[in-house]
């Protein structure tokens, strides 16, 4: 007897089947009685379709496979979606620990502000692990099913991986105004721009530091998504890492981006910064690459 | 043995979605068989069962984009098969023609056949000579071995009315198939 026989005869002989406590007892079913019946009805045979029968029903219904749909929408580049919608669709993968997170973040480099200014460290030093850690969590909680999705709508991956770099960069650009701002309040220009020439007004100063502020976000948010195209999210973020330590460690170099000193090529040097990472940004969304690292999570 | 033979229905479904014809040959070699036994007891005549074996590949085909991975695909399948062969009846019933089975509502009558096709046509009789919930519970069931849920998922009754209606059925045909035992085994219930 076979296992699905026994489960089909327990089945048979059980209270539910038989039609519970009150049921007469000479319509009831014994296991034996049910073993000898469905040993006979396993003897009962039917015709099988021939071989060829079952190709020529193959042949029938092989007219009848669907097509695989060609792409409706655009693969590469941008379609003409407004980026409002398409960004607005990707707050929806943020979830608020991750706003607080990056929030606590820099509260915690103001409230350490004071450290950072003995050791002649910017407030800019705060913006790499910001975004870093902030490029790490929205590449890598793409899923395959979320992009499935964002794949049906009318846009390219360019957009996915747009949308996805744009709204933690904008973000952090918000919260980089706060140790500006506060440092500029609380510090004043004195301690922020050490060298700078005593005739700027504070509001320039802020400005400068903002540069700095902005410059370290998008050289690392270019790099960011640049290593996570090529090595994946992880990689990424521990050679970022590794660079921002690298250089937050060289930051007694007068042309350190987050030296507080700001010496005369200070200025140049963080525009090239911000030219950097815009470029490399650029070039990742551009790139095959792109669309290669989209197609492999959507799988 | 292919690759693609070790596949689940479920996954091969999803195959044939994005056009696979291997995916379609495998599952019309697993099922062709299965299918055609199934409609072949239900209707007790050959023709009927091939035409309605074709029918329901080719609504599988049809709908095979409302497919949704990871649904069960047997029931599914037999679903199809179960509403093609309901439609059969009753345009049959409809056209006032006389049934694909014409001894089906009969009693059943013993045939003189020869020894060999005896026991085939006592039990094809049988299954004849239950009503047609019971029998489709118990060729589900039994002969393609789904669970009571997913026969109850086809025909749209509970698993508990499955149960009841397969342990009926089995009943009758003890009382067909073993009189004997069946006599017997009530003469000794206390």
């Amino acid at each position: 007897m076979t296992r699905d026989q026994a489960d089909l005869i327990r089945e048979l002989t059980s209270r539910e089947a038989t039609g519970g406590p009150g049921h007469t007892e000479d319509a009831g079913l014994t296991a034996a009685e049910a073993e000898a019946v469905l040993n006979r009805l396993a003897g009962h045979l039917v015709p099988q379709p021939t071989t060829a029968e079952t190709a020529a029903l193959i042949n029938r219904l092989r007219p009848l496979l669907p097509r695989p749909a060609a792409r409706r929408f655009r693969t590469s580049g941008l379609s003409r979606e407004p980026l409002a919608h398409f960004l607005r669709t990707q707050l929806h993968h943020f979830r608020p620990l991750w706003w607080l997170a990056s929030l606590g973040f820099v509260l915690l480099g103001l409230g350490a502000g004071s450290f950072l200014a003995d050791w002649g460290l910017s407030p800019a030093v705060l913006a790499p692990p910001l975004i870093i850690g902030g490029v790490l969590y929205s590449f890598h909680s793409l899923r395959g099913a979320a992009l499935e999705l964002e794949l049906s709508c009318p846009v390219t991956p360019a957009q996915v991986a747009l949308g996805r770099i744009l709204v933690p960069l904008l973000y952090c650009l918000v919260l980089g105004a706060l140790p500006v701002l506060a440092g500029t309040i609380t510090s004043g220009p004195a301690v922020l721009v050490a060298p700078a020439p005593a005739f700027l007004p504070s509001a320039i100063l802020a400005v400068r530091l903002f540069l700095g502020w902005a410059a370290a976000l998008f050289l690392f948010a270019g790099l960011m998504l640049t290593l996570t195209l090529h090595f994946g999210t992880y990689t990424a973020a521990g050679l970022s890492t590794a660079l921002w330590a690298g250089l937050a460690g060289l930051h007694r170099l007068p042309l350190s981006p987050f030296s507080l000193s700001h010496g005369a090529l200070w200025t140049p040097l963080q525009v090239g910064g911000l030219t950097a990472g815009l470029l490399l940004l650029c070039a990742a969304l551009r790139g095959d690459r792109l669309r290669r690292w989209v197609e492999r999570r959507g799988r | 043995m292919g690759v693609i033979e070790l596949l689940r229905d479920e996954e091969l479904c999803r195959q044939i979605q994005e056009g696979s014809e291997s995916a379609l040959e495998a599952l019309v070699h697993r099922y062709h068989g299965p299918v055609f036994a199934y409609l072949y007891r239900l209707t007790g005549h050959r023709q009927t069962a091939e035409d309605l074996t074709q029918e329901t590949f080719t609504r599988l085909m049809t709908q095979i984009h409302t497919y949704h991975f990871p649904r069960p695909f047997r029931p599914w399948l037999y679903t199809i098969a179960h509403n093609l062969y309901r439609d059969h009846v009753k345009a049959a019933s409809r056209r006032a023609y006389p049934s694909a089975d014409p001894e089906r509502g009969q009693p059943p009558r013993l045939i003189d056949l020869s020894e060999q096709i005896t026991e085939q046509a006592a039990l094809s009789q049988a299954l004849r000579s239950l009503e047609d919930g019971e029998r489709a519970v118990l060729l589900l069931r039994f002969y393609q071995g789904l669970t009571s849920e997913e026969v109850g998922r086809v025909l749209g009754i509970p698993a508990g009315t499955v149960r009841s209606r397969l342990s009926r059925a089995v009943r009758k045909l003890r009382d067909l198939l073993e009189p004997a035992s069946s006599q017997a085994g009530r003469s000794e219930a206390p």
